[in-house]
């Protein structure tokens, strides 16, 4: 059986990939899903009436070995004559163009006295703003370097293309305007009919991303179902199984952050031991602060159980040892202050979570810190599920230099989610996911 | 014209049972309700927060807490007049919301009838939110906060504050939503709805957390077939509809039937991905340290034309160790064409597409300034600032947010200018962005 290479998706119309070595034959070898090989003409590759690459909307990405001397046509789909195209990807001595319906739309520059290895990204999507338009978005990385060449964005009317035009690699005709670095040199071209974002270019050719461990429940979109699927002839079940499956994985699309705060350099107070009136006890918190300053009140989205919390801190010592100190995020269901209301109140219930930076930790005053991941916090709505309050507070290690020790919040996240009670919670969170 | 509606209640809803729609049984509108009902369930899943504004992270108050000032020659308390803008925000309304504010505030202070020199004016202190509806037309509402002030001599803050503080939660609607045409106007999946806030204080609250966020109220549609996150599977009065008159439910969308069909579910499964997301961050120039006779906050400003791009520590924008905010929330909307689980980005990382708003100009004359919102070394939005007039100039791109709330995403900014002599930001809001 034919393992599909990875970087082959559902939307490939041509893929070639050779990490091993450059080979000319390789280059034209479609590693894709539609196994279809270009023709190898030595110097460049072509398809004749290539219809599967005539496409208006498209991601394009090259990988190539190239210096900023490299001339020639690197791909191309188009009249053999280059009267006509609907896209260009051509080297001009450290110039890289990207033209469309014979209109160069973008230009990146690098510099490269010796070859290097560029990877190359031109995605297209519907511009949200304006009807038939095209957002065009260019990239260009190189690998040698680790670093980003350039980038641009182009906004355009929606171009043609003609089923009937060639596709070219390294060339466009009859080995016209041929890569005169040499087509073994294109390590890799793919071509698709769906927009891929940038991440997604750096995850298939870069650098593949490491996730983190959930605990949470997680969602990803369903598969679309298009009207099309239904006529009053024809059995409903599919599209209603599949419109219960859209319902079960779009449960959580309008959860928004309940903190998301990045504190300005101006407003940066050092929290000290002597804590002020502003400060008081939290429940349950001997030997702890909640600071007034650090008082939300968050809006809860139905369903929502628990908030990922997150504090970047900057910790130090004006003088002496330094010692470890102890951060809780709490959620309250209500305010721990005197009610002047005449309804009922909730239970004062209230959960905390919590995280330790130790005596070893020291930013110094000029930091920046580091994050402070407090975990999952359970959150306890207030009466009505429609709201709880979130604090921060503080507990500094006892010891004989407490009050020399410093503390920065510098920035405070917490991410609403749903997760599964454990044995030792109980309550209805409403939905399961 | 016909209009169906649902309230937007919050019902814990129920997970639903696919079972009635198994092989084998008829599809009867009856059997199919629930699953559609749980659909139309699905938006209101939602309270968003769209921003805040208050202490800001500071141990301080913009408006003192002081003793006698007498004798002091400056201005040091507002003006009892002078309406001073405390943040902006701007943002497309999710289906069937409206905007809502939530105040913790401590007793207001007083205020100065000069602003050279101390003498106590009448006590004032309000929060003023003024919001702006931007559909078809144009709509505006301004609602008026009063905390509180505090009884003590110089309206100092009582010596514990924590059993001083007040709240106060206002729900905003348009002042013309009551029909179910009006409705309509405000929850257009075509057309969507723009909202901006400006909240201003005039006097002295003491404003230690204002949130601005969204509260489900009410969805209609006409009954046409444009793609809906919405099914309205009612009864055109928010109640599920009793005895549904056709057996088979394979009715497509005509005039006379919006509310069911399988047409309908496909269309509005495949439209909630689009349409729902959500906010990921706000942010405001305002802070604490803020001069009490300045009418809007000091703007971030640069003058760099370095290709660096600084928020405040100057470091690397795509560092994910340095403090910003979090984009993780927007794992719980991906998409899969941007961010598919099997193929696309394999649950491996995620992107969302986003709308970023900037409100800011190009001080000191025209040109071109260029805002950067970052998650990670490959996720990055831009959006150009090139008119010297204040106003809200936007983008759209994508932007890294894992795999879940857990994901370690870090979103900074910065600016830099391109042809122009100055940037100046005064409010930035990343928003999901239907596509």
């Amino acid at each position: 059986m034919t393992a599909i290479d990875r970087n082959s998706k559902a939307d490939t119309r041509f893929l070639s990939d050779y990490p091993n070595g450059p080979s000319v034959a390789a280059a034209a070898t479609d590693i894709g899903q539609w196994r279809t090989n270009l023709t190898n003409n030595t110097t460049y590759l072509t398809e004749a009436a290539s219809s599967r690459a005539a496409l208006t909307l498209r991601t394009l990405e090259v990988g190539i070995t190239a210096s900023d001397s490299a001339v020639g046509t690197v791909l191309y789909h188009g009249a053999t004559d280059n009267s006509a195209y609907t896209y260009k990807i051509r080297f001009n001595g450290g110039a890289i163009e990207f033209a469309e319906n014979t209109i160069l739309l973008a230009t990146i520059n690098f510099t490269a006295a010796a070859a290097e290895d560029l990877w190359i990204r031109w995605a297209t999507r519907a511009d949200e703003d304006s009807t038939g338009d095209v957002v065009h978005e260019f990239d260009v990385w190189n690998d040698t370097t680790g670093a980003w060449v350039g980038s641009a964005i182009v906004k355009q009317g929606e171009g043609t293309t003609n089923a009937a035009h060639q596709l070219n690699v390294g060339g466009y005709g009859a080995g016209v305007d041929i890569f005169d670095e040499g087509i073994e040199n294109v390590n890799a071209v793919r071509i698709s009919t769906r927009y891929h974002s940038r991440l997604e270019f750096v995850a298939d050719w870069i650098t593949t991303p490491t996730p983190e461990a959930q605990t949470t429940a997680t969602r990803c979109g369903p598969l679309p179902i298009a009207g099309a699927v239904g006529s009053a002839d024809e059995w409903a079940g599919p599209a209603l199984l599949g419109a219960h499956l859209s319902t079960a994985r779009s449960d959580m699309r309008l959860f928004s952050p309940l903190v998301n705060e990045r504190y300005p350099a101006e407003t940066k107070d050092a929290i000290t031991s002597a804590f002020s009136s502003f400060w008081r006890q939290p429940p349950a918190g001997s030997g702890y602060k909640m600071g007034l300053w650090f008082l939300r009140r968050c809006p809860l989205p139905v369903g929502a159980s628990h908030a990922r919390v997150r504090v970047f801190c900057r910790k130090w010592v004006t003088a002496g040892a330094v010692q470890a100190l102890t951060v809780r995020c709490y959620s309250l269901a209500r305010l721990p202050v005197p009610a002047v209301v005449l309804e009922p109140q909730p239970p004062s219930a209230y959960y905390y979570t919590a995280g330790t930076l130790g005596a070893g930790v020291d930013h110094t005053s000029a930091g920046p810190g580091e994050w402070l991941d407090l975990g999952l916090l359970r959150l306890a709505p207030a009466l009505a599920g429609t709201h709880t309050y979130l604090v921060l507070a503080v507990s500094f290690a006892a010891g004989a230099n407490q009050a020399a020790q410093r503390l920065l919040f510098e920035a405070w996240t917490a991410d609403p989610c749903y997760r599964e009670p454990t044995a030792t919670e109980f309550g209805n969170y409403g939905f399961k996911g | 014209m016909a209009y169906k509606s649902i309230s937007l209640s919050r019902k814990t809803p129920s997970p639903g049972s696919p079972a009635t729609l198994r092989g084998g049984q008829i599809a009867r509108a009856s059997r199919v309700g629930g699953a559609l009902r749980n659909q139309d369930r699905v938006p209101q899943h939602g309270a968003r927060l769209i921003g805040r504004v208050g202490s800001n992270g500071a141990q301080s108050l913009q408006i003192p807490n002081a003793d006698d000032p007498g004798g002091t020659l400056s201005q040091i308390y507002p003006t009892s007049t002078d309406t001073r803008e405390l943040a902006r925000f701007r943002w497309t309304l999710a289906p069937g919301y409206q905007p809502a504010v939530s105040l913790i505030s401590l007793p207001s202070g007083p205020t100065q009838k000069s602003v050279v020199n101390w003498e106590e004016d009448v006590q004032v202190g309000q929060v003023v939110i003024d919001v702006t509806w931007t559909a078809a037309g144009t709509a505006t509402r301004t609602v008026e906060i009063t905390p509180p002030a505090s009884p003590l001599e110089f309206k100092q803050v009582p010596a514990a504050p924590w059993s001083a503080i007040s709240e106060r939660v206002e729900l905003i609607l348009p002042p013309d939503y009551n029909t179910p045409a009006e409705v309509a106007a405000y929850s257009s999946a075509a057309d969507p709805v723009t909202v901006e806030v400006v909240v201003s204080a005039v006097g002295s609250p003491r404003v230690i957390d204002l949130a601005v966020y969204e509260v489900g109220v009410a969805f209609a549609q006409d009954a046409t077939d444009d793609p809906w996150p919405f099914h309205c599977f009612t009864n055109g009065i928010g109640q599920p509809l009793g005895s549904p008159s056709p057996v088979w439910p394979v009715s497509t969308v005509t005039s006379t039937d919006p509310s069911q069909g399988h047409r309908q579910a496909a269309d509005v499964a495949d439209e909630q991905p689009r349409a729902l997301g959500p906010v990921l961050w706000a942010w405001t120039a305002m802070t604490s340290a803020e001069a009490v006779s300045a009418t809007s906050p000091t703007p971030w400003q640069t003058m760099s034309i370095a290709p660096a791009w600084e928020w405040w520590d100057g470091a690397d924008l795509g560092g994910e160790t340095y403090p910003g905010v979090s984009a993780s929330a927007g794992a719980l909307a991906r998409q899969h064409d941007l961010s598919g689980d099997a193929l696309e980005l394999r649950d491996e990382d995620g992107v969302i597409p986003v709308r970023v708003h900037v409100y800011g100009n190009t001080d000191l004359g025209g040109g071109i300034a260029r805002v950067r919102v970052q998650v990670g070394a490959s996720s990055w939005v831009e959006v150009d600032v090139d008119s010297p007039t204040l106003g809200w100039f936007t983008a759209t791109g994508e932007l890294r947010c894992g795999v879940g709330v857990e994901s370690t995403t870090t979103l900074r900014w910065g600016g830099v200018v391109v042809t122009c002599a100055q940037l100046d930001v005064l409010a930035i809001v990343v928003e999901h962005a239907r596509r």
